[in-house]
């Protein structure tokens, strides 16, 4: 292995959650967990109205 | 403007792109009243991945494939381009979630979803070619792996993901290019466009109930 | 329709805003993020496995994989196109794109994994002959040959030299030609004759990664890393690293029937997907479909300042009216 500087070391078999036929490793329902949570909070966090340069498209 | 205009290709390309695209719609300074939701900055947020993509992608072509095995910039740059291949997938997928609840394609858009949705499913492979191209154990299996999937639809027999070579080279120049391009496509659609306008629901409603209705909803 | 054309152009109030600014500060947050989650995680590099190390650590495995190359009965030797005429490979129905797309990489498993490195070898004369004598033997007497020699590795034993000791049995020239082939492999000449057997510049890795494909090395390690099909494997990274959240879709077909127990799964699967994938991008004329964000109304909660201040004007919204609409 190359000398990696990192602060959490990821190279370890990843923990998965099991249910029936369901598989899924820690990490990727993390990122899902967090997809749906920027989502849910994209739409419903208030938006600084009518000011200057914080628009989006 | 030169008389020869209206017949020269020059010309009426021109003419063409400036009436879609004035330079008001291409760089506007306003945007309507409604777009006032976090849900828009998606949309740029993946196209700023997609930059940090192709810029840290570029300085390992510089260097060469094995580059970054050997030496910690090297492995740096790698990181940065996984982390920023992850952020893309990350912001492109509620991006295309937001659009789809906001019914994004109404009023003529129907060419912005499918440049959107077109967009997602290449950069797939893309990403797939970039993963075989590691030269690593991960890029050992996915290849031996996924060649079953090419093959079984034939199309293993010109898109071979155990062939390193063909592989970078989908990989470095032909699926970004073609990424790149439906993205701008993409990208001048909506400023052609314009942000969809919110769905009128209370005069749906109200039309619904008033008697003199008129034709159904489309 | 009529109620499309409502949504061409909005011709109510605009406010300022700063296009290039905005593209500017998304660039430098998605930087930012990228540099924080690098120095916080890096990235996974596991070293590839190569011939060698799988000789050495596993020759036994090594040298049943070699066999059934011989006799065509690895995975690589009976796969049909595009590596051989073998099988017919998937289908679906009446077609068969892989047979219809043809041999476009052919490997002949026998030539190009056992005989033609062992004709390689110089100085072993022995080696040699006993090449020549497989060659010389009647095809069913090679395939008996093989055959029970692979009955006699299930039982086979690996000595400290990393030589292999099988029980007795009629192998005829096959335990001197596995021998060498096994020294060879072991000395590292095996992946160097694999990759450079068209010319010296190379970067087609394909007849070695099948070699290792068809023994269990990668297998043995992939399932260590959760990276099996079964295991959902198409979708994780090694290590804890997230994966390829997006193939979701894609791997969860394989878990279920038919596909599950289907010999033709790839073929069933990429249909399947290939369907999914065109009704994506044509969502804006599918009915039904197109029609969800208007019964589950969560562009209310979108766009719930627009609405509001509508109220607050008790104005109507202006549009542009097309002709015909209604008030």
């Amino acid at each position: 292995m190359r000398p990696v500087a990192a602060i959490f070391n990821l190279n370890h078999p990843a923990h998965t959650v099991h249910w029936h036929f369901f598989q899924m490793s820690v990490s990727n329902i993390v990122v899902i967990v967090l997809m749906l949570a920027v989502f849910v909070i994209a739409i419903l966090a208030p938006f600084p109205g009518h000011r200057q340069g914080g628009g989006g498209s | 403007m030169s008389a020869a205009g209206e017949r020269s290709w020059t010309g009426r390309v021109r003419e063409h792109a400036v009436a879609a695209l004035p330079p008001e719609k291409l760089l506007p300074d306003t945007q309507p009243s409604y777009v006032a939701s976090w849900i828009y900055v998606f949309g740029v947020l993946s196209l700023a991945s997609l930059a940090v993509l192709i810029l840290s992608g570029t300085i390992l072509t510089l260097k060469g494939p094995q580059w970054w095995h050997f030496t910690g910039v090297g492995h740096f740059f790698n990181s940065l381009h996984l982390w920023s291949v992850e952020l893309f997938f990350f912001f492109m997928v509620i991006h295309l979630w937001g659009k789809y609840w906001m019914a994004a394609w109404r009023g003529g858009r129907a060419r912005v979803w499918i440049t959107g949705a077109i967009t997602f499913l290449v950069a797939i492979p893309c990403a797939l070619t970039g993963y075989v191209s590691q030269q690593n154990f991960d890029a050992q299996w996915i290849s031996t792996q996924a060649k079953d999937a090419m093959n079984s639809a034939g199309i293993g027999a010109f898109f071979n993901l155990t062939n390193f070579g063909q592989m970078y080279s989908f990989h470095v120049l032909l699926l970004p290019a073609a990424v790149v391009a439906i993205v701008v496509a993409h990208i001048l659609l909506v400023r052609k466009h314009g942000v969809v306008p919110p769905l009128e629901w209370r005069e749906m409603a109200a039309k619904a109930q008033s008697p003199e209705r008129t034709e159904t909803s489309a | 329709m009529q109620e499309d054309a409502r949504y061409r152009e909005w011709s109510g109030a605009y406010r300022p805003y700063d296009l290039v600014k905005e593209a500017s500060i998304a660039l430098g947050v998605v930087l930012a993020l990228a540099v924080v989650l690098t120095i916080l995680f890096s990235s996974p590099d596991d070293p590839p496995s190569t011939i060698k190390q799988w000789s050495r650590t596993n020759p036994v495995d090594f040298v049943t994989t070699a066999t059934t190359e011989l006799d065509g009965s690895s995975g690589t030797g009976g796969y049909g196109p595009p590596y051989n005429h073998a099988s017919s490979g998937q289908h679906i129905a009446f077609i068969y794109l892989q047979k219809w797309l043809g041999v476009s990489h052919p490997i002949d498993t026998a030539r190009d994994y056992v005989l033609a490195p062992l004709r390689s070898i110089a100085g072993q004369p022995a080696l040699q002959a006993a090449v020549t004598r497989y060659q010389a033997a009647p095809v069913d007497r090679q395939a008996a040959w093989a055959s029970a020699y692979e009955n006699g590795l299930g039982k086979a034993k690996t000595n400290p030299d990393g030589s292999i000791s099988v029980p007795a049995g009629n192998y005829g020239p096959l335990p001197t030609m596995m021998g060498g082939l096994l020294s060879f492999a072991q000395a590292g000449g095996l992946d160097g004759a694999l990759l450079t057997s068209r010319q010296f510049f190379q970067t087609d890795y394909t007849k070695p990664l099948l070699l290792m494909a068809d023994g269990s090395v990668l297998a043995d390690r992939a399932q260590a890393q959760h990276l099996l099909g079964d295991q959902w494997g198409m979708m994780n990274e090694t290590g804890s690293y997230p994966g390829q959240v997006w193939l979701w879709l894609y791997t969860f077909w394989y878990q279920i029937k038919p596909f599950s127990t289907s010999a033709n799964a790839d073929i069933l699967v990429m249909a399947v997907m290939g369907v999914l994938s065109l009704a994506l991008i044509l969502i804006p004329f599918l009915p039904g479909i197109r029609d969800i964000p208007r019964w589950i109304p969560i562009y209310r909660i979108i766009w719930r300042n627009h609405y509001r201040a509508l109220d607050q004007h008790a104005v109507e919204p202006l549009h542009g009216a097309p002709e015909g609409a209604s008030p």
